[in-house]
């Protein structure tokens, strides 16, 4: 039989056609929870606004920039000094300590925050043994509050300096050996040369980490709601929930996009940059022999972030779950781990398949409007849960209050929530957070596939689900198995999500680890921890052995 | 002359391997000097021992009559007034062409430093880029802006890492030129490491040729032409082909090509010899001259390249004008300038 090119052509066209058009309303329907808390400003403030504005507005907003500034301070230098030792510098355990230093990654804030009240706060371990050994009483002797802004800043910095760090490092250690010899040759001495020529080369990686650290940090909920600071995220949470204000916890949500937006914007702006700062062509970094002194110190130095960001409240959290293993309901646990595991299954998979969607018809057609779709998705893992959760309960909430209207109508009878507090809408929820993890990780897998690749399979003959199914997925395999394990770690430590969404008495180990540690049952809710942190730690793995690769 | 740098019984190690070994060699102020060597044969050692980036195991270095570089002393890199231009360029991504160059300037006031770098930018002709940043140049461009800066601090010796080799061949040769009758015109003492021998004779008053990390003939690009001291020198430096022959007690090649001079030829038995025969010492001879099959022809323009196939199988290039045209399978009657060549003796077998 005879194919003429022409016809071939025109068929794909028109499939074409429509799975661009699919694509478009995947992003549009996705897009929606932000567009509408944008829309949300555009309403009437009402007089819970005027109360907000008068009473709580300003402070969420000074602490919610405190807390910003203070983590800001605090991961640059955690992040930046153990990027710098570990990149460049030789002494014995390098290797281990640089693979240790992304441990804390894998604790989340909340937890690190509960578990450090646990250790710290006046009826804590430490104070009461400070008592008992000197005899004191409460008040006699100053400590710090770690229920505080401080705390929290502490806590967030101590989780979230692995993000500078690991971008740090990799510039740090791909920095060309022959740039910073010839800052030497010109004259210029060890340290001037440090400042004038590597930590400016190093400077957009830096602030492209810094930014998703302050991203996590204005998404956290659990951390400053469990130290009682008020912040936007909180401040959303009590209008919304205890004030019943969804259009004012909308508005909310609005300001602290603004925040936001200027990270992501901060973010975009330095990797365009690191293009051109980072020169791998001739890389060979040649380590700094430590001698004995600065090779204790550095190692001293490089511990004290893993000690005090992972081994230290991990070792706690083991023992309060180990002493309180006989106490706990197994059946309990076992059923919170498979809702949890379930869940979080559920979630990157679906996240998967939409993000092998959006970057397939991306691919086939590299269109401006799929260059936009992408982007726009990929805004969603830097706007806070919180917002997100918002984003959805309004439009959700209408719907529901509409059909039932007119179920009451028609029917004479109401229909309950339909949208609200489903697992639907939370796996939409997760999926309009989360898509951007799985979409960046395919993506630059299929960056990876040449495309004459495709060219010569469809120039065979190739149908594009063809293509897709015996070309692009067998070749994306260890892509699609990263994308669906980060998307399920995050997800199974997600909590404001969750929290606002969650189907009633569905409950997950993120969930069940809140609420204990919020009814200070602190050590019952260390088996749930213990477990988030676990599977916490397989990605961190991933990542390590990725960045120890490629280094010496 | 003063000698602007020497070095003296220098050797180098790379965690046990010997990089350089035992390498003297002087440059006096003005001229260029080039460390020519295959890949591997330690001459990018040298270059980053003189700059102070590696320590010398052996030997010292002598900037100026002044010790840079012993065992047991080595001056910072940044005290050494040696400029040094890399092989990938190391601009700095983040500064400008204006800011790379005078960034070393780190002693000079700013009103000098501005004259220096308007001076410079003047020298390379790139007055118009200087607030181009390095990404924006071409690699010519950014050649020209590595060299400026190396420039700028007026040191007393220039370094030049294979200076060309991340450029095409056409602008290659042009910038060897330009360069060169650059740092002569202001009398600047350079020294530059490459494996190219053109590049080499296009740039050098003198080339030091390593081997394995020793020195193996140094001399001008004229003298390692046409009097190489060893096979290895033979073979590495320019065209040409090493013959294998036998030659009798008194000079006479045994295939009949005729004499060699006593001074090519001192034995007092015969023996088997190596001969080096440049393309340019064949030469087309109607009426006197051996007959040798064409084995290939290469168009060069103005001349053809025969390979020719001695009686043996060796085989042999010849440099015709292009108007002796002929085809491959004929014979090419040629005669040899015995007297230039270079003769080896070859091990007794």
């Amino acid at each position: 039989m005879e194919i003429t090119p022409t016809t071939v052509s025109a068929a794909h066209s028109s499939r074409w056609l429509t799975l661009r058009n699919m694509a478009t309303c995947l992003t549009a329907i996705l897009a929606m929870p932000l567009f509408l808390i944008m829309a949300s400003l555009a309403q009437p403030f009402s007089n819970t606004w005027q109360h907000l504005s008068d009473t709580l507005l300003t402070e969420y907003i000074i602490n919610t920039s405190l807390l910003v500034f203070g983590v800001g301070i605090g991961t640059l230098g955690l992040g930046v000094s153990s990027a710098w030792l570990s990149a460049l510098c030789e002494f014995p355990g390098r290797r281990l300590l640089s693979w240790a230093l992304l441990l804390p990654m894998a604790m989340p804030a909340y937890i690190i925050a509960y578990t450090y009240s646990g250790i710290f706060d006046s009826f804590g371990i430490l104070q009461t043994l400070i008592r008992s050994t000197f005899g004191l009483e409460y008040g006699d002797y100053y400590f710090p509050q770690i229920r505080s802004l401080g705390g929290a800043i502490c806590m967030l910095s101590l989780v979230l300096y692995p993000y500078v760090y690991l971008l740090a490092r990799v510039a740090f250690a791909g920095q060309s050996l022959t740039t910073l010899e010839s800052s030497r040759n010109l004259g210029r001495g060890p340290w001037n040369s440090f400042f004038c020529v590597s930590l400016p080369l190093a400077r957009p990686a830096i602030i492209a980490g810094l930014s998703l650290a302050l991203m996590e940090t204005l998404a956290d909920y659990g951390a400053v709601s469990y130290f009682g600071v008020n912040t936007f995220t909180t401040g959303i949470f009590r209008t919304w929930q205890g004030l019943g204000e969804l259009l004012t916890a909308a508005q909310l949500c609005a300001f602290l996009l603004v925040f936001v937006l200027s990270l992501i914007f901060l973010e975009r702006e330095s990797r365009n940059k690191l293009r051109y700062y980072q020169n791998f062509a001739h890389a060979k970094t040649k380590l700094i022999p430590l001698k004995k002194w600065h090779a204790a110190s550095a190692i001293v130095f490089l511990s004290f972030p893993i000690i005090m960001g992972f081994l230290l409240p991990a070792t706690q959290l083991l023992l309060w779950a180990i002493n309180y293993w006989q106490k706990v309901e197994k059946a309990d646990f076992f059923h919170l781990l498979l809702n949890s595991i379930t869940l979080a299954i559920a979630a990157s998979v679906i996240c998967l398949v939409f993000a092998l969607f959006l970057s397939f018809v991306k691919r086939r057609f590299g269109g401006n409007r799929e260059l936009v779709q992408t982007e726009v998705v990929k805004l969603g893992y830097a706007v806070p849960g919180t917002v997100i959760a918002v984003g959805i309960m309004l439009p959700a909430g209408w719907l529901d209050q509409k059909i039932n209207e007119l179920s009451v109508l028609w029917i004479d009878n109401s229909l309950g929530l339909i949208f609200s507090g489903t697992l639907g809408i939370l796996l939409f929820a997760y999926l309009a957070r989360f898509l951007s993890i799985s979409l960046q990780v395919i993506e630059s897998g299929m960056s990876t596939i040449k495309p004459h690749l495709d060219e010569s399979a469809l120039s065979l003959g190739a149908s594009p689900s063809h293509l897709l199914s015996r070309i692009h997925l067998p070749i994306l395999r260890p892509s699609l198995f990263t994308a669906l394990l980060l998307v399920f770690v995050e997800v199974l430590k997600e909590l404001p999500i969750t929290l606002i969404l969650r189907p009633f008495n569905f409950n997950t180990l993120a969930i069940r680890t809140y609420e204990l540690a919020s009814e200070e049952q602190l050590m019952d809710a260390a088996l749930p921890a213990l477990s988030i942190v676990a599977i916490g730690l397989v990605p961190v793995l991933l990542i390590t052995r990725i960045i120890i690769q490629d280094k010496n | 002359m003063s000698e602007q740098l020497s070095l003296n019984r220098v050797s180098i190690k790379y965690s046990n391997t010997a990089a350089v070994t035992n390498v003297s060699f002087a440059l006096p102020k003005g001229e260029i000097g080039c460390l020519l060597g295959p890949s591997g044969c330690g001459k990018t050692s040298l270059l980053r021992a003189i700059a102070g980036f590696e320590p010398i195991l052996d030997g010292e270095i002598k900037l100026k009559g002044n010790i840079i570089s012993t065992p047991s002393f080595r001056q910072p890199p940044e005290q050494r007034s040696v400029g040094m231009v890399f092989q990938d360029f190391a601009l700095f991504p983040h500064l400008t062409v204006q800011q790379n160059i005078g960034f070393g300037l780190t002693q000079a006031t700013k009103e000098q430093t501005a004259i220096r770098i308007t001076e410079m930018l003047d020298l390379i002709s790139l007055q118009s880029l200087a607030q181009r940043y390095p990404h924006e140049l071409s690699g010519g461009q950014q050649q020209r802006v590595a060299l400026a800066r190396a420039l700028a601090p007026d040191p007393e010796i220039l370094l030049l890492d294979e200076p060309f080799s991340n450029l095409d061949s056409v602008r290659r040769s042009k910038l060897a030129a330009e360069v060169r009758s650059l740092l002569k015109r202001r009398r600047i003492t350079a020294l530059m490491v490459t494996h190219d021998q053109d590049e080499a004779f296009a740039m050098s008053d003198q080339i030091v040729l390593l081997d394995q990390g020793s020195v193996a003939q140094i001399g001008s690009p004229r003298d390692l032409y046409h009097y190489p001291v060893s096979i290895f020198a033979a073979d590495f430096i320019g065209a040409g082909k090493l013959i294998n022959l036998e030659v009798d007690a008194a000079g006479n090649l045994l295939n009949g090509w005729g004499k060699l001079s006593s001074k090519q030829w001192s034995g007092k038995n015969g023996g088997r010899i190596k001969l080096l025969i440049r393309p340019d010492l064949v030469i087309f001879d109607k009426k006197k001259g051996h007959p040798l099959f064409i084995v290939e022809k290469l168009f060069q323009g103005a001349n053809y390249l025969y390979h020719l196939a001695m009686a043996d199988g060796q085989i042999l290039s010849c440099l015709a004008p292009n108007e002796i045209d002929h085809a491959i399978g004929d014979e090419l009657p040629v005669r040899f300038k015995l007297d230039q060549a270079a003769v080896f003796k070859t091990e007794s077998t």
